[in-house]
């Protein structure tokens, strides 16, 4: 059940071994083993309430395993300390939340916690990781203004600033493109492509979009019922047969024209009933 | 705690709680500081003779204070649970809206510059006061442009709360013999209530509770967030000033007949809401019945425990209601709404 | 020692001081220390204003000289043993609840969040009654008593409500259910005093300056000596814990720990505070609001909020004592008729409250 790598692929900073999760009695992920490949984009796709925000959760330390171990970098990532984790791996959850009347610059700056201290409360390399931020995210314009005036692409991107400006190799986001428009959708995952490709960053996505997971995806996994039904290359792993499995979904796969991933195509009502 | 689930179990639970509370008021008229053998209660019922004195006791005394309990517990379970409704916060209770200091300023103006000095004289200064006091906090809290928003209807309510509070107290320091009537009627108590102020009060209480029990529909649909419940056709504002009226009215009425009796209001909706869920058609109902359950409870036990003498019923109710409330805290997710 | 390195930026009016030798750097909000400072100066003007009134009018230049030493022997009795400590009190007292209001508030993420919820005046109020009114005690056990109600009660309330870890929602419930057992406990013993041990408690219960001397001074001062230091070192935390648990702790956050120093400072403070002049509540809830609205959204505002809540008590007691001379209203009462009419006002006109609305 491991991902297919290539043989000089360098070690999995973080890794799953049969973490199983639950809320109260309800287990929701059960001996699930993962190895998220380094400098990739890994996307988690499935149907709803499958166990994907779940295990990212499971994964990010956000929740305990019941059973099971989330090793970060080879360590137990519940043995190492919370700053320290901090500094290797960011998550941005699902609605976070903003507190009143905060502007752009000061959320994005709450971002370097893991590097400050109660006497470096603001660096060199503080101020400069925040504008790098912003530049990267193209919030720099707003940079003064509030963030509950934004609108909700605007504000999506400011807390990815966020997430940028931790500095982290590791960067896990959990449906970070769900409130927004196709456009701002595009503009989001091309940015975090960019990182990937230009900073080498690892990022794990929890996405809802099969054909921009496809698009976007080095490596995806398919969850269903808390386990993972088939990861790899969006080619392999997307076939008509898993898309009917995970998602009870009649489709048809297409070549994307432009990309040449797979293509979702939901086969409408009134043309099912043929083979 | 059992929650039950489908409308079968809710409605047989409901009449099991009911009978329940039969038990509870038949007990309630039975036990009291004075042991009276059960013959001769069933005696005073049916065969009244006005010349014993254990008959009158029952018939005077425990009769009109039973049935007071009833409807007061009832009030009081009812408007928490449609207060907790209106306002989308389960932790709200009648007292956000003025009611309880009101009521005390206006008992305390009663006594000091009136010169009222009997229960029944209290009854509509309480009930006038918490009336008043309810539509300022209202209208405060509807200033502005999204009308009375929960946050803005407790703001408001915490400020007036505080100043009438201030107000009541300047007052009872400044005249001792005011205090020394106020600290009892402050309490929350059912002793020495007659069925004169129960023939005042219930008009009051039956129409609270008709208004309260009609909006049922309406708590569910304000529920889901204004927006969504115009989209629903509901008339937000209209539905929630007649909700509002219906805890007023049924606040103010128990207020006026028992003094202010806490802890009822706030923990018997989260009850009713851990057994049959955030339906606002089950958990009126069942506030309507587990209510006067813990009041009478309370009061009975107040009144035995304390032989000869007896311990006020607003003293009562949360000695014994707190810790099996902290107990369902703990053992339960209590639901949100 | 190389020269800071002072970066300013405009319009968001932060000042960044940092010093590149040692490291060091820290970030100041211009409007919230503006505010801050403003606020306190009123407070101490009126502070020194309430020394030099009073049944003995003296006139404040020589208030002022009693303070560095001089004045004569009964200026510097009415003004030391009598006016300054009661003063100092309700500056302290007052910063004290202002300080854990806004703490509160923060943290539960609720303009109605005050030290009320973890039981601190249900249980110094039932403490302190019980002194009153069975022991007959003295002012200094009543105080003492109080805040051994207020912590022991919040030491219930937090173990009551743990169960692998303390969710915000099930403490209140827990603190309410407290909070009703003790308030029931306190009508009792309110019933069964005599009518002038009774009214002694009623003057307790609604929060009075009257005779607080510099035993309770020095109480008062010590605990804001060593909790403001530790709640200026938690700011950044909280900064942090605003933004949600989760995204909290992929900062690197140890929340709960930061959440329990946090809650155990500020509800040192409110219980210090309830102990040395009754259940002043109120400031707790208005002040941290005012401090808020009028600093804006870039700061915490915890520093402002201490000083207008030394600002409102010191205010509030300098009306209760003259206003219905020689009579003595409890501070108590002031501050709710003080504070409450602006609360109403800043509720009418904001278009927006709280973090919820």
């Amino acid at each position: 059940m491991t991902a297919p790598v290539t043989v000089d692929a360098p070690p999995s900073p973080l890794t799953a071994e049969r973490l199983r999760l639950a809320y109260d009695d309800r287990v929701i992920v059960d001996r699930l083993s993962m190895a998220i490949p380094a400098g990739r984009i890994t996307v988690i796709v499935g149907a709803n309430a499958c166990g994907k925000s779940t295990l990212l959760r499971g994964l990010a330390r956000l929740m305990k395993a019941d059973e099971g171990s989330v090793l970060l970098d080879g360590q137990d990532i519940h043995r190492r300390s919370t700053r320290d984790v901090a500094t290797r791996l960011g998550i941005l959850p699902q609605q976070p939340i903003a507190p009143e009347g905060i502007t752009v610059s000061d959320l994005v700056g709450r971002g370097r916690h893991p590097h400050q201290r109660w006497h470096r409360q603001f660096s060199v390399d503080d101020e400069a990781a925040v504008m790098t931020a912003l530049d990267a995210t193209g919030t720099t314009d707003l940079a003064d203004r509030a963030v509950d005036e934004l609108s909700g692409g605007q504000r999506q991107r400011v807390w990815i600033a966020l997430a940028l400006a931790q500095g982290t190799p590791l960067m896990l986001l959990d449906e970070p493109t769900t409130f927004l428009d196709l456009a701002h959708q595009v503009e989001v995952l091309d940015l975090l492509a960019h990182l990937n490709e230009t900073e080498g960053r690892t990022i794990v996505l929890v996405l809802h979009d099969l054909n921009l997971a496809c698009r976007y995806a080095h490596h995806l996994v398919a969850m269903k019922d808390g386990a993972i039904v088939a990861e790899g290359l969006p080619a392999e792993v997307i076939t008509a047969e898993l898309v009917a499995k995970v998602f009870d979904l009649h489709c048809h796969i297409l070549d994307d024209p432009l990309t040449g991933t797979p293509l979702v195509l939901p086969v409408p009502a009134g043309h099912r009933g043929a083979a | 705690m059992l929650l039950l689930r489908s409308g079968w179990t809710k409605g047989a639970g409901l009449a099991g709680a009911t009978g329940l509370l039969v038990v509870i008021g038949f007990a309630s008229v039975a036990y009291g500081s004075k042991s009276i053998p059960l013959s001769v209660v069933w005696d005073a019922l049916w065969h009244f003779d006005p010349g014993s004195n254990d008959h009158l006791i029952v018939r005077s005394l425990r009769v009109p204070r039973t049935v007071i309990g009833l409807g007061v517990g009832a009030a009081l379970g009812l408007a928490g649970a449609v207060m907790q409704g209106v306002s989308r916060n389960p932790l709200a209770d009648p007292g956000i809206l003025g009611v309880e200091a009101g009521a005390s300023l206006a008992v305390v103006v009663a006594i000091n510059s009136f010169g009222v000095g009997s229960l029944t004289g209290y009854v509509w200064f309480a009930f006038a006061g918490a009336a008043i006091a309810s539509v300022v906090v209202y209208t405060l809290g509807s200033m502005g442009r999204d009308g009375a928003t929960p946050v803005k209807l407790a703001l408001a309510g915490a400020a007036l709360a505080a100043m009438l509070g201030s107000i009541t107290s300047a007052i009872l320091l400044l005249d001792v013999a005011t205090l020394d009537e106020f600290r009892f009627w402050v309490v929350g108590s059912l002793a020495g209530r007659d069925g004169s102020i129960a023939t005042q009060v219930m008009p009051f209480l039956l129409a609270g509770a008709v208004l309260a029990l009609g909006s049922a529909r309406a708590l569910n649909t304000l529920a889901l967030g204004d927006d969504m419940a115009r989209s629903l056709g509901q008339r937000v504002r209209i539905a929630r000033a007649v909700s509002a009226l219906a805890v007023v009215v049924l606040s103010g009425a128990a207020v006026a007949a028992a003094g202010p009796i806490g802890f009822i209001g706030l923990t018997i909706p989260h009850v009713a809401r851990a057994i049959c869920g955030p339906d606002y058609r089950w958990v009126l109902p069942w506030s309507m019945v587990l209510g006067p359950c813990l009041l009478l409870l309370a009061d009975i036990l107040g009144r035995v425990l304390a032989r000869p003498g007896e311990l006020q019923v607003g003293i009562v109710t949360a000695v014994i209601g707190a810790p099996f409330f902290i107990a369902l805290v703990r053992r339960r997710k209590l639901a949100g709404l | 020692m190389v020269a800071p390195a002072v970066a300013v930026r405009r319009r968001d009016r932060v000042l960044v001081l940092r010093s590149r030798r040692l490291g060091w750097s820290t970030r100041v909000h211009g409007r919230a220390v503006v505010v801050g400072l403003a606020a306190l100066a009123c407070a101490l003007a009126v502070f020194v204003w309430s020394l030099a009134v009073g049944d003995f009018p003296i006139p404040v230049g020589e208030v002022i000289a009693t303070l560095f030493g001089g004045g004569s022997r009964s200026t510097r009795f009415i003004v030391e043993t009598l006016r300054l400590p009661r003063g100092l009190t309700a500056l302290l007292v007052g910063a004290a609840f202002g300080l854990s209001g806004a703490i509160f508030q923060r943290l539960a993420r609720n303009p109605l969040a005050s030290p009320d919820i973890i039981g601190v005046n249900a249980g110094a109020a039932a403490a302190a009654v019980f002194v009153i009114v069975i022991v007959h005690g003295t002012s200094a056990q009543v105080t003492f008593g109080a805040l051994a109600g207020s912590i022991l009660t919040a030491l219930a309330i937090y173990l009551l409500a743990y169960k692998r870890g303390v969710s915000g929602y099930r403490l209140v419930l827990v603190g309410i259910g407290v909070t009703a057992m003790l308030g029931s406990v306190t009508s009792y013993l309110l019933t069964r005093a005599e009518i002038f041990e009774a009214q002694k408690a009623v003057v307790w219960l609604t929060g009075s300056l009257n005779g607080r001397g510099w035993e309770h001074v020095r109480p008062v001062s010590l605990a804001l000596l060593v909790l403001v230091p530790v709640t200026i070192a938690m700011a950044r935390h909280l900064r942090v814990l605003e933004l949600g648990d989760d995204t909290a702790r992929g900062l690197g956050l140890r929340v709960e720990r930061s959440r329990s120093v946090l809650l155990l400072a500020a509800t040192a403070l409110a219980a210090i505070a309830t102990a040395s002049a009754g259940p002043v509540g109120f400031v707790a809830l208005v002040a941290p609001q005012v401090a808020r609205r009028l600093v804006g959204g870039r700061s915490l505002g915890l520093l402002p909020a201490a000083a207008f809540g030394a600002l409102l008590m010191v205010a509030a007691d300098l009306v209760g004592r003259r206003l219905f001379a020689p009579t003595e209203l409890p501070v108590g009462i002031i501050t709710a008729i003080l504070g409450a009419p602006y609360l109403l006002f800043l509720l009418a006109r904001a278009n927006r409250v709280g973090a919820d609305a």
